[in-house]
């Protein structure tokens, strides 16, 4: 790839992310938050957004660059009473663009070793504190206000981390083509590829849907798992849809269908199937057994202490919020590559989350009162952490009410032909 | 430049800004600004920032990431009917930390040139939407709480500076004038910077209480008498918080400052520096003044952005701050135009058009409106500094009885103090 090549493909990233991302449409307004490194790649990028954003129509663009250094910095620095103050400043801008319909854009390259060694006690405690403060605006996200959309950078920390196998001065260079072979980038036009994958996905959801699977069964070595499902839950794949009817694309990359398991109905050991990068810090080779829906035991052999404080965050954070099907077939599993990257490594496996579900993965769930979310199977928590557990090993079957069993997955790839 | 020392530098640039720019206390909040940089120097100030102020007790630090290109693309790239539009939420954090009291500081590091070349009627427009949107937040932010302004290289700026140094050079070169004029190369920064306060703030207690009714400048092309209101206050050296606390909103800061009267400035004046204004440079200008209104203006360059400041109210057609530098100052010894208003007006007695302070008078924190313009306050949606002093200038205060007394003689002090 050249110089030119790079440059057009980054133009054309910039113009998937603007169109299919948050589909930014005349007269609207759009937040680009973007990891800051100092490579002047991502400035370029960053411009690119702001440029097509506006060709687009936009009435107002804003960049808010995010340094994540600050974290670490305050977790060596700041006296023991920062750690319960929250960020009700930005909170309070946040909020309103959310209300007015805004779009908000998060370009990330975080280096997941960032918090390594830090207090785990005192990062728990910044979490819990931005977790409940922003939780109104992921009710109003559900409701269908606004857009909104994550999308990757390549920064050195996180190159470093992904790519060590790779010359050093060519690894930014490398981590960029992992992204825009991915995103489709290299297709001819990659706006149109992205329509048609998005619809493929829309049509394994729809053909889900249909079944109304009362639980999925997770079968895999070390691993035997039920996931039940509730009522009238809801599987979503190839983007969602605000209120006024436009779709957008919170994930780019994304390759999952994924839906909401009822909280109360989960059995069951799982293994891991790739390490999680929790808060700077990385948990491996570990697995997880419920019991009625309730994480009662693990075992980890990195990162234990870590993913105790996950599961101390709140009641929520021990019992499952999602659980996503993605086939070990996408691009991003072609790849061979562990990303340390929630956004890629979780559109190359099977998945399922800790904590908060998506509340429009249950009919009406978005306009319930609490109570009623809940009784219906719904988790609360201020908390949502992924972790993969699918491979080419696993099978997947739904069974439906009257117990005839399905296989939707095998060998980690989708068995039914839409 | 040795990179060990340069890492020091910038330790105690940062520390400076901490601890006299905006004298972080413990409990304090402090909204940090800083304009986005190719420069990793840059984000390494931001970071000695933060550390120091955590050190010294912040309860917490937010760091925004100011990028101005943004405005720049929007100007070329947006619909023109869009451009006076400013979210409410653009300014909802700035507005939330002011009304929690934080300490607010800016480093800022602009390209003087960077809306060049652009529509000037586009970049107006969507200048002054951006200015009345947050005028209702400028008394809290300047006359309330605590806060600092400072300044960074970029190269779009250091090139200007330094048009005839390599392009490799010139960052490292502004770097090492901006160090200058900061006071980081004394052995003890901190402590030079407390004993300047200590002289500046003798030198505006000494004026204060003299009251002087006028100031008189003559030098070339320069006949100007500047009115002063009753009950005039002289500010410099640092400000005063409402706790108590010291704090300095310039860093640097060589001046002592108070308002004219509004209507009481006479004369004609002559620029004796460039002035950089919202990218665009203007120079070899000067004004004349009738009863305190603009009455003439010239200039061999930028004629048109003098115009675009004069319009922006009937405020900005007059003048809201006389400000008293002498020759000596760090700043005019580098012998440097910075091209930056921050630094420039630091080299040399300066006029503002627009905004005065209402800390410049007497209980003007207090008065509504009507009651300072009354006092011979002006008010603005702008402030625009420009230099009038040099080596050659002469000032003489005028006492209530009409007697004339020496302020400056030949570019410097000519009291004791």
């Amino acid at each position: 790839m050249n110089q030119e090549q790079f440059e057009q493909n980054l133009k054309k990233y910039a113009d998937l992310l603007v169109r299919v991302g948050n589909n930014v449409q005349a007269g609207e307004r759009l937040m680009i938050v973007p990891s800051l490194d100092g490579d002047p790649i991502i400035r370029r990028l960053v411009q690119y957004v702001v440029e097509c954003a506006y060709k687009a129509g936009a009435k107002y663009v804003k960049i808010d660059w995010r340094d994540e250094q600050i974290t670490k910095i305050r977790l060596e620095h700041a006296p023991d009473e920062s750690f319960d103050v929250t960020d009700e400043f930005y909170y309070a801008a946040r909020k309103q663009i959310t209300e007015e319909g805004g779009n908000m854009m998060f370009l990330i390259g975080d280096d997941p070793d960032l918090l390594a060694g830090q207090d785990q006690k005192k990062i728990a405690r910044m979490q819990k504190a931005s977790g409940e403060l922003f939780r109104p605006i992921s009710l109003l996200s559900d409701q269908g206000y606004g857009t909104w959309t994550i999308g990757a950078i390549a920064t050195k920390a996180w190159a470093d981390k992904m790519l060590p196998d790779i010359d050093e001065d060519k690894r930014i260079v490398k981590q960029w083509d992992y992204i825009f072979m991915t995103c489709r980038i290299y297709e001819d036009d990659p706006v149109e590829a992205w329509r048609v994958h998005a619809s493929n996905l829309q049509a394994r959801a729809d053909y889900l849907n249909s079944k109304q699977f009362v639980k999925l069964k997770f079968t895999a070595p070390e691993t035997d798992l039920t996931i039940g499902l509730p009522e009238n839950h809801v599987w979503i794949g190839g983007g969602d849809v605000t209120n006024t009817g436009l779709d957008y694309m919170p994930n780019i990359p994304t390759e999952e269908v994924f839906t909401m398991p009822h909280k109360l109905r989960v059995n069951g050991t799982v293994k891991a199937s790739k390490p999680l990068s929790y808060s700077g810090t990385l948990i491996d080779n570990f697995s997880v057994t419920f019991e009625d829906g309730k994480v009662v035991d693990f075992t980890a052999e990195q990162g234990a202490e870590v993913f105790q404080t996950l599961l101390d965050m709140d009641e929520g954070s021990r019992y499952l919020g999602e659980v996503a099907l993605a086939p070990s077939t996408s691009p991003i599993a072609k790849t061979g590559r562990l990303f340390y990257e929630t956004l890629f490594d979780e559109n190359a496996a099977n998945h399922i989350a800790l904590g908060n579900p998506y509340r429009t993965n249950l009919k009406g769930g978005a306009h319930m009162e609490d109570d009623e979310f809940f009784a219906a199977g719904g988790n609360d928590s201020i908390t949502h952490v992924d972790f993969m557990i699918g491979s080419e090993q696993m099978t997947v079957e739904g069974v439906t009410a009257d117990g005839t069993p399905e296989v939707i997955m095998k060998n980690g790839d989708w068995a039914f032909e839409v | 430049m040795n990179q060990e020392n340069f890492e020091q530098d910038l330790r105690k640039y940062a520390e400076v800004l901490v601890r006299i720019g905006v004298n972080i206390t413990e409990g304090d909040l402090l909204h940090l600004t800083v304009s986005v940089s190719d420069d990793p120097n840059i984000r390494k100030l931001a970071h000695y920032v933060i550390e120091a102020a955590y050190e010294a007790g912040a309860k917490y630090v937010d760091l925004e990431w100011r990028d101005a290109e943004a405005n720049r693309l929007r100007i070329l790239h947006s619909a023109e009917d869009n451009l006076d539009y400013v979210p409410e939420w653009t300014i909802k954090k700035v507005e939330s930390f002011a009304d929690a009291g934080a300490a607010r500081l800016v480093i800022s590091g602009s390209d003087p040139a960077l809306f060049a070349g652009l529509d000037r009627q586009k970049v107006t427009t969507m200048q002054r939407a951006g200015q009345m949107a947050m005028a209702h937040l400028i008394p809290k932010l300047i006359d309330v709480n605590v806060w600092c302004g400072s300044a960074v290289p970029v190269q779009a700026w250091a090139e200007k500076v330094f048009p005839d140094l390599p392009a490799d050079e010139q960052m490292a070169k502004l770097w090492d004038a901006i160090f200058a004029a900061t006071r980081i190369y004394e052995d003890d920064p901190v402590a030079a910077w407390e004993a300047h306060q200590e002289n500046l703030i003798a030198r505006r207690q000494y004026m204060n209480d003299k009251q002087y009714t006028a100031l008189h400048f003559t030098g070339e092309g320069t006949d100007l008498t500047v009115g002063l209101p009753q009950g005039h206050r002289w500010a410099g050296g640092g400000s005063e918080h409402g706790t108590g606390k010291l704090f300095t909103p310039n860093i640097p800061t060589d001046e002592i400052f108070t308002m004219p009267h509004r209507e009481r400035v006479n004369g004609t004046v002559k620029a004796t520096k460039p002035l950089s204004y919202n990218g665009s440079i203007i120079e070899d200008f000067s004004f004349t003044f009738e009863d305190g209104r603009v009455k003439d203006f010239s200039a061999a360059e930028g004629a048109d952005v003098i115009q675009d400041i004069l319009d922006t109210d009937e405020g900005a057609k007059y003048l809201g701050e006389v400000a008293l530098v002498p020759h000596s100052a760090p700043i005019s010894s580098t012998g440097i135009l910075f091209l930056n208003t921050l630094y420039d007006e630091n080299a040399a007695c300066h006029i503002a058009l627009g905004r005065a302070y209402a800390k410049s008078i007497e209980g003007g924190v207090d008065m509504s409106p009507d009651e300072f313009m009354e006092a011979g306050g002006n008010s603005s949606r702008t402030h625009v500094d420009f230099m009038i002093g040099n080596a050659d200038v002469n000032i003489d205060g005028v006492t209530m009885n009409g007697e004339r007394e020496p302020i400056f003689r030949n570019g410097e002090w000519a009291f004791e103090v």
